[in-house]
């Protein structure tokens, strides 16, 4: 090789000698190489598929996807995935010669760095990682070309990942060649809505107090009240939500709620303080009972220091009796039998009831007493409260007195077996004295009586010596009259009187009782005289052996004896009366009602007695008669 | 000494002895009766009245009898005592009734009557102390009558209880509500038979401030005779689960309210008493129609079956 150095003074000299060298040193190495028949091996395939001379290397492709990857639990702004729970993606790569693949996430779209593996005997072992700035949220294990792929990775609060931006995450398939280890060029984000990137992280709710604002009565409200936030802003505010239950035991995170120990939940719409209400049981004993308070936002995400302990109280609430629960001698009317004395026997049957129960927490009994006051309306349980100093046996029979003196007697007829029971029956008997006011029509009860009734008031006492108002019955009963007499002494004495006198005055006496509850007159007749009268038996009509009735005299007063009065009234003084055998009389004695139950103090009438013996009489002895009394109910105005 | 001085002598040292009895006592029984009066102002012709009165004595230690009589002129064939004129009152017995029947005749006069009825104690055996005059007692009993030529209808309500009765239960689609049955004594106070109206059950919650259900009762309640006094019920449903409530009651008597109060109704589980309850009366209105429908298609179906198979043999006999 020559050329003209005029034409090329700055010609190499050793210009083309490398190309030749070159050319020369690949021949040698084809020669080489065909020779010793290098790669023979290695390119086996591809000299079985071709035969041809020439020699190409196919590079290893990329996985592709072939599922998109998606969130397999879409997270979103509406959906955020809580803090503490994982987020997990899945998709499916292919790769093109069946290399297994490797689903890597990460937070930005930086090119990741597809790792090779050692050989080819190890692939799937060289995980690819994120690009230089990117988080990297997760890789999943090796997965067979074709099948499906899952990477998750557990949230926190804080450090990479943010709860007020959304996370963003970038998608790859990438294999582990051990040559060439490639991902996709491209990354994907999901196609699916909200199981698409973003993801959003939930934070946990603040909780920072709990309390109530008890005590409150049974069947009342209780309000549950909490300080208590959520911190997230993305999405907009959080509702939050107080649960509250009756241990710390078994609250459900998954269903936020007490599976047997519930109490109450908040039921609206808060963003803060969230509160809840409850409507106590009707029946609840006055009691301390635990709550634990449980925050929890909207989309199920409890608070950290959930639970916090604040008891609530029931308050105590006094005993209750309803009107138509009061029965006063069985509806029937109250009737008085015994003169002077007290009729027992009457009863009473009433229900007290506590909202409390009639069982306390420590299973002794809630209703311990009851207060009761019969009474005649008009005086009213403000007049007849139930004290001692109420009492009055003509209107007021109040249990605070001694049984010595007014013996109510009650027992339950129900026994209290269960805190869920309210009531407790009672079933008693009581005695009324003689002097008990009447309230029936009768003709010559006095107005003020008659438009009363008797009524009975009761209310009951629990343990906590707390009493109920009182209530009246609903069904009040007449006291019925009794018109009652009694006679202090059996007989009248005239004493000895000779034929042809008469007694000086009207000097024998008889003594009528009021025993009865009503005011008294007397009605007197009577037989003549004679040794041998007996009931049904008369006198015979004899001058000398027989005195007749009419020649006794009578009166409310001790007049002198009317001896000029004839037989039928003839001449005698107007205020003087005639016995009669066939006519009763009316003697205005005027008993007023009794009202002191002492026979000291019982109300009493005089009835003054005169005779005459006829001369005609010859028979001397013993004569006997009978004389009837006979108890008339006063006029109104005489009680 | 002739005759005539011997009796001076003897009567003048006797006769001062006369009434020097010997039996009498401090104590003596007392006597009484209740109610003192028999009484009615509404009585109307053809109607029978029966009142009941005690005979109350103290000492029951001797046998006696009441007897007794009726001082009433214009109505004495009215009145009789159903134990008769003499009543007994035994050794030991303290109080016996006597019952006082008033039959008003068809052709009684519309106005009021008055008399008496007098009772007067005697000894069982007829014997009074000796050498005495001994004193009996009695009473006497006002009557007060009325006849009147219209019709009283009026009640009162003397008691009223409610029992502890098993909630509602369901039987495939239809529902059976809890049966309430609220007792009431019924004193007719009026001269026909009568019964309330309507009753009507406000049921609210235990502690009587929430209203939960209204209801009234379903049928006719059983008719107290005239002057009687009887124990009727009023069968009142409710849809309400087993609780404690308190009922608000009103009795009606047409439209006047004759009572109207508070008490406490306990509902129970189902099942936890042995009573009955509602059948088919207390269904709803669209359960009812929802059993009857069918069967009256089923009925109407059979005539018309009856009717084509009647016709059809009546063709082939033609």
């Amino acid at each position: 090789m020559s050329y003209k150095k005029e034409e090329f003074p700055h010609y190499v000299k050793t210009a083309g000698k490398i190309s030749i060298i070159a050319a020369l040193t690949g021949l040698m190495v084809f020669v080489f190489t065909l020779m010793f028949d290098v790669g023979a091996k290695e390119f086996s395939k591809v000299s079985a598929a071709s035969t041809a001379t020439t020699t190409l290397t196919v590079l290893n492709t990329p996985p592709a996807f072939t599922l998109e990857p998606y969130e397999v639990i879409g997270s979103a702004t509406t959906t955020p995935t809580n803090s503490g729970d994982a987020v997990s993606w899945s998709a499916i790569g292919t790769d093109s010669n069946g290399a297994p693949y490797f689903l890597l996430v990460c937070s930005t779209n930086a090119v990741p760095t597809a790792h090779n593996a050692s050989g080819p005997g190890n692939l799937g072992s060289a995980p690819p990682e994120c690009g230089v700035g990117s988080v990297q949220w997760g890789v999943s294990a090796s997965t067979t070309s074709g099948t499906l792929a899952t990477v998750a990775t557990t949230t926190i609060e804080g450090g990479q990942f943010s709860t007020s931006t959304p996370n963003d995450w970038y998608a790859w398939v990438c294999d582990d060649d051990p040559s060439n280890p490639r991902c996709n060029s491209v990354p994907s984000q999901g196609l699916y809505a909200t199981s698409s990137s973003p993801f959003h992280v939930n934070s946990r709710p603040i909780f920072s107090a709990f309390g109530n604002n008890g005590p409150k009565e049974p069947g009342a409200d209780i309000t549950f009240q909490s300080t208590s936030s959520d911190p997230d802003l993305l999405g907009g505010d959080q509702n939050i939500y107080l649960v509250v239950c009756s241990t710390n035991t078994d609250y459900n995170p998954t269903t936020n709620t007490c599976a047997t120990n519930f109490i109450a939940s908040t039921s609206i719409s808060l963003t803060d303080d969230a509160s809840a209400t409850k409507t106590l049981d009707a029946i609840l004993r006055d009691d301390t009972y635990a709550a634990y308070g449980y925050i929890v936002d909207q989309y199920g995400h409890e608070a950290a220091t959930n639970p916090l302990n604040f008891d609530f109280d029931v308050s105590n609430v006094a005993p209750t009796v309803l009107g138509g629960d009061i029965t006063l001698n069985g509806g029937s009317a109250l009737s008085l039998a015994v003169m002077g004395g007290e009729t027992t026997g009457f009863t009473l049957d009433f229900i007290v009831r506590d909202a409390n129960s009639c069982l306390t927490a420590a299973s002794t009994t809630e209703i311990v007493d009851y207060n009761v006051a019969i009474f005649r309306s008009s005086y009213g349980t403000t007049t007849c409260d139930g004290s001692a100093g109420s009492y009055d046996p003509n209107y007021c029979y109040p249990n605070g007195v001694a049984t010595t003196t007014w013996n109510l007697s009650c027992a339950p007829t129900n026994t209290c077996a269960s805190p869920l029971q309210d009531n407790i029956n009672y079933s008693c008997t009581f005695p009324l004295w003689f002097v008990a006011d009447p309230t029936d029509p009768g003709p010559n009860t006095p107005t003020a009586y008659e438009v009363d009734n008797w009524s009975v008031g009761i209310s009951g006492t629990d343990d906590d010596t707390l009493t109920g108002p009182m209530a009246t019955t609903s069904n009040p009963q007449e006291l019925i009259s009794f018109s009652a007499i009694d006679i202090v002494s059996s007989a009248i004495v005239y004493g000895g009187i000779e034929p042809g006198f008469n007694s000086p005055t009207l000097s024998a006496t008889s003594t009528a009782l009021n025993v009865g509850n009503t005011g008294l007159d007397q009605e007197v007749r009577g037989e003549s005289m004679c040794g041998t009268f007996a009931v049904g038996n008369n006198c015979p009509t004899s001058p000398t052996s027989t005195i007749p009735e009419w020649r006794q005299q009578f009166s409310t007063t001790t007049y002198a004896y009317d001896a000029d009065a004839t037989e039928g009234g003839g001449l005698l003084d107007p205020w003087i009366l005639q016995l009669s055998s066939s006519t009763n009389q009316e003697v205005e004695i005027n008993i007023p009602k009794t009202v002191a139950t002492s026979s000291a103090f019982w109300q009493e009438g005089t009835t003054y007695w005169g005779i005459a013996v006829p001369v005609a009489i010859t028979l001397a002895g013993n004569y006997q008669g009978l004389n009837t009394y006979t108890a008339v109910t006063a006029e109104p105005g005489d009680w | 000494m002739n005759l005539v001085v011997r009796n001076f002598v003897v009567l003048a040292f006797l006769i001062p002895l006369l009434f020097l009895s010997s039996g009498i006592s401090e104590v003596f029984a007392g006597f009484g009766i209740t109610p003192p009066y028999v009484r009615n102002t509404s009585l109307t012709r053809n109607s029978t009245y029966e009142q009941q009165i005690l005979l109350v004595r103290s000492d029951t230690d001797v046998a006696q009898k009441a007897e007794i009589t009726i001082d009433a002129p214009l109505i004495q064939d009215w009145i009789q005592i159903v134990e008769g004129g003499e009543i007994r009152m035994p050794v030991g017995v303290q109080k016996v009734p006597m019952t006082v029947r008033v039959t008003v005749p068809k052709d009684a006069e519309f106005k009021d009557y008055k008399g008496a009825i007098r009772i007067r104690t005697l000894p069982d055996d007829g014997q009074i102390s000796a050498g005495a005059v001994s004193i009996s007692l009695g009473a006497l009993v006002d009557i007060n009558l009325s006849v009147i030529d219209r019709q009283i209808r009026d009640f009162r309500v003397r008691k009223i209880s409610a029992a502890d009765l098993n909630e509602g239960n369901k039987l495939f689609w239809l529902y059976f509500p809890g049966k309430i049955n609220f007792d009431m004594l019924i004193e007719n106070t009026g001269n026909v038979a009568i019964a309330p109206s309507e009753v009507v059950f406000r049921i609210f919650d235990r502690a009587g401030k929430v209203l939960l259900e209204e209801t009234s009762n379903i049928g006719k309640i059983a008719k107290v005779p005239p002057y009687g006094t009887e124990l009727v019920s009023a069968k009142i449903p409710t849809h309400l689960p087993a609780n404690s409530y308190v009922a608000r009651y009103t009795i009606y008597n047409g439209e006047d309210i004759k009572q109207e109060g508070d008490i406490s109704l306990n509902i129970l589980p189902y099942g936890s008493l042995e009573t009955a309850g509602f059948g088919f009366i207390g269904l709803s209105l669209a359960h009812k129609v929802s059993i009857l429908l069918p069967l009256f298609a089923l009925m109407i179906a059979g005539l018309y079956w009856w009717k084509i198979r009647r016709e059809s043999k009546r063709y082939r006999r033609q």
